[in-house]
């Protein structure tokens, strides 16, 4: 098999005292969609942040594409194609929607303004924030900052993505919508890496799941088994 | 610290026509050239002084402002730049206008080790950094007591042999081309790809790193930007007051004074500051009978705005009129025609 696209090896992080991730290893394969489960505090979005190289990891390695990344700094790994988008929303307020996406694709993807606009543009059509191009990302309400996430992540050209949380608080019908963005996200080849709660959106696009806690992984394996699993039931349902 | 609101504008709002824009400023522009020819030395010496604030509160609203660095230490600059024009003209015989651009530099290369320290602080402690700074280098200052003085400061004697009028006139010149220049280069560079970092930083600095921005080298340079300028501009007013001390130079009553521009005038904009400085010049003239207390009506006028409008008055205008002059924002223009593809995630 081809080395993964990304592989996340014996990594953990401490923060002060505490412990969040522990001994944590997976891999992802090109092309691939993993989904990550677990209760809350159970390091899911630490992982995301030690991908992404916003905190260092205390011990272990992380590598993308073949490449060791452990000591790349946030900015370098997003230029070689990993990018976030955040659990709660962290748009750039005083800058319009159009202007958050700009800031994607002109630094992560590295395209002049003028060689971005239409890109961008395609891009927020693509998540429905089109309508709402010109006005101040502050103004928007959850649902389109959530939207938002994705769009920026996106300009950025990746070739892996990572969603923290990004169908919670969405309708049924809302879900729906963004299931199909996704799905149409992964038919371009971008790997995906989501932590999702609601189940049934996470099933309906990744083909493997990798249940966590206490910052290790205690579980991974193909949809339907882990979801059987007497590890699920324990965390979720609370049944021994 | 300071935590005013940003005054937001969706990009679609009204604009003055390339024409327009250009004869506005043509009119402006005109009006500084001939003003020896027609105005007083008193309105040209009232000139420089307002040019001097403005200049001055755009800079810090580049760097508060647009890019989140609240620095309460810019009079380290300030008092730098005059010592350093001092230096350059009386000590080393250099001329005037060379002295301003090599006060500029001396502010700017004081300004990278002190960058080394200060970046490594965050929110307050970076402001309460930038004053320590300040206080540091008024003391060095204080204790050169051969070369610069010391507390009894020194007197620029470059500019005697020239005659009253030609000093004013050199003076008034350099300070036109100053002030216009900190808002031309402010408007440029908040229109250039740099500009959408610096917001970008200021909003979210941890998903602007995320987003492939080079977040430390770019506050840097914002950060040596507004150094150099505010040494520029501290040149400037020490040529034209002529006699320096450290405590006046390195006074946080500067600082005071641009934050009050700011914050009145409309922090994040260009026509903030600008009106900012017009309401404070007139201000100051009203309350300098109040002496000691001026300082702290001032103060009081900033509090009340900040709780009550936070925007500025720029805000209230550029909100009631949708209106902007110096527009900053690209704009797709997109909105009305896709208006139904809104609905799909809605
Ligand atoms: N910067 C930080 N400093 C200290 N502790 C942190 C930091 N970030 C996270 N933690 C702690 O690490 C643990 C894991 O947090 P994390 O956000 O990764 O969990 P999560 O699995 O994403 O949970 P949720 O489902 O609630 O989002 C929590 O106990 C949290 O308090
Ligand atoms: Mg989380």
């Amino acid at each position: 098999m081809a080395a993964p696209l990304l592989e996340v090896q014996s990594v953990s992080k401490s923060f002060g005292k505490l412990q969040v991730i522990n001994d944590l290893s997976f891999q992802v394969q090109r092309g691939e969609a993993l989904g990550i489960l677990g209760p809350n505090g159970a390091g899911k979005t630490t992982t995301f942040s030690l991908i992404t190289g916003e905190h260092p990891v205390s011990a272990g390695r992380v590598f993308f594409q073949g490449a060791d990344v452990t000591s790349l700094r946030p900015q370098q790994r997003c230029r070689l194609g990993i990018a976030r988008t955040y659990q709660i929303p962290r748009p750039f307020s005083g800058m319009t929607v159009f202007e958050n996406v700009l800031v994607g694709a002109t630094y992560g993807r590295g395209q002049s303004e003028r060689a971005s606009r239409a890109f961008c543009r395609d891009i927020l059509h693509e998540t429905g924030l089109l309508a709402r191009a010109d006005m101040p990302a502050g103004q928007l309400r959850l649902l389109e900052r959530k939207r938002l996430e994705l769009a920026r992540a996106l300009a950025t050209n990746p070739q892996i993505l990572l969603l923290d949380e990004t169908a919670g608080g969405l309708t049924e019908h809302e879900v729906h919508e963004l299931l199909d963005v996704v799905r149409r996200i992964r038919e371009r080849g971008v790997t995906i890496l989501w932590i999702e709660h609601i189940l049934h959106a996470l099933t309906a696009i990744v083909d493997r799941l990798l249940l966590m806690d206490f910052g290790t992984k205690l579980l991974e394996g193909d949809p339907a088994t882990v979801l059987a699993s007497d590890e699920l039931k324990m965390i979720y349902l609370g049944v021994d | 610290m300071i935590k005013a609101r940003v005054a937001e504008s969706p990009a679609g709002w009204k604009q003055l026509s390339v024409i327009q824009f250009t004869a506005l400023g043509a009119l402006v522009i005109g009006a500084l050239v001939s003003l020896p020819f027609w105005g007083g030395p008193g309105v040209m010496r009232m000139l420089v002084e307002f040019l001097t604030l403005l200049a001055l509160a755009q800079l810090w609203n580049l760097l508060a402002g647009y890019t989140g660095l609240v620095s309460i230490g810019q009079q380290a600059w300030i008092g730098i730049g005059g010592y350093a024009l001092i230096v350059a003209a009386d000590d080393l015989g250099l001329p005037i206008p060379l002295g301003l651009v090599l006060a500029g530099v001396a502010a700017a290369l004081l300004a990278l080790p002190a960058a080394g320290l200060l970046f490594r602080l965050r929110g307050g402690y970076f402001s309460v950094g930038t004053w320590v700074v300040a206080e540091i280098l008024r003391l060095l200052v204080m204790n050169s007591t051969d070369w610069l003085r010391g507390g009894l400061g020194r007197t620029l004697t470059a500019t005697s042999a020239m005659t009253r009028e030609t000093r004013e006139l050199l003076t008034y010149a350099l300070a036109v081309v100053i002030g216009l220049g900190v808002i031309a280069l402010v408007h440029l560079l908040m229109r250039s790809r740099t500009g959408l970092a610096l917001t970008a930083i200021r909003d979210s600095e941890t998903a602007a790193a995320n987003l492939g921005i080079e977040t430390q080298r770019i506050k840097l340079f914002v950060y040596l930007l507004c150094a150099f300028g505010t040494g520029v501009v501290g040149a400037l007013i020490y040529l034209n007051l002529l006699r320096i001390t450290p405590d006046a130079a390195f006074s946080v009553q500067w600082t005071a004074f641009m934050i009050f521009i700011v914050i009145i005038g409309g922090i994040g904009s260009i026509e903030g500051p600008i009106i900012g400085a017009i309401l404070f010049f007139v201000l100051r003239q009203f309350l300098s009978d109040f002496g000691e207390w001026s300082l702290i009506l001032l103060g009081a006028i900033a509090v009340v705005m900040m709780i009550f409008a936070p925007e500025g008055i720029w805000g209230i205008i550029r909100r009631r009129w949708q209106f902007e002059i110096f527009p900053v924002h690209r704009r797709v223009g997109a909105s009305s025609g896709d208006a139904h593809e809104r609905n799909a995630w809605q």
